[in-house]
């Protein structure tokens, strides 16, 4: 997810490729939200406006992964170290969370599982911080 | 995992990025070979060891005692 080309010189397509799958994901996810905001929403297009970032983001998934494919070895094990400290870190968070919830103090924003997706990417790039320090 | 990898390249004058290129690994990678951050694995301990010449356990060291390491 963070990877540039300084690290992967044999990738700078690759990485390219990601860069514009991740606009047309953020692109996907604001254009979902947009129309269930703008739009009543029912029945099929319901769905089909709630599956459009999904779409984007599987396009996404399909480009990180040929850029991991593609990275040396030190870089696919600061990917593998970073996705292993992002995932119990993300463990971490929303057991806490659900505890909060348990007595009422968590925060509006994040009492449902809507917008909680949204730290996942935090902890990765936490994963991303003690992996990279480990070994560059 | 001490090594002499430092050593070697320098005696051929090698920047760390050709030698990167030559094992087709990032420059990082050679750095962290380098100061000992980081293990090659087997396959490119063989390349390393093929491209320098020389066999692996001259050039990778477990015990850190049979290898001059750079200073």
């Amino acid at each position: 997810m963070t990877t540039t080309t300084t690290e992967c010189p044999t990738c700078p397509e690759t990485s390219f490729r990601l860069r514009v799958s991740a606009l047309t994901f953020a692109l996907s996810y604001i254009a979902a939200i947009a129309m269930q905001e703008i739009f009543t929403l029912r029945g099929l297009p319901a769905l089909a406006v709630s599956l459009l970032p999904a779409a984007g983001f599987t396009f996404f998934i399909l480009e990180e992964v040929k850029l991991i494919r593609s990275l040396d070895e030190l870089h696919r094990q600061i990917q593998l170290e970073a996705l292993a400290i992002g995932f119990l870190t993300a463990m971490l968070l929303l057991m806490t969370l659900g505890f909060l919830q348990r007595v009422d103090l968590l925060p509006h924003a994040l009492s449902t599982i809507r917008d909680v997706w949204g730290v996942l990417p935090v902890c990765y790039a936490i994963g991303m911080l003690f992996a990279r320090r480990r070994y560059l | 995992m001490k090594n002499r990898l430092k050593i070697l390249r320098a005696e051929r004058s090698w920047s760390q990025a050709e030698l990167a290129e030559k094992l087709g690994v990032s420059r990082q990678t050679v750095n962290a070979l380098e100061v000992e951050k980081y293990d090659p694995s087997l396959p490119l301990a063989f390349k390393i060891s093929r491209l320098f010449g020389q066999p692996v356990e001259e050039i990778f060291d477990p015990d850190g005692a049979g290898v001059e390491t750079p200073g």
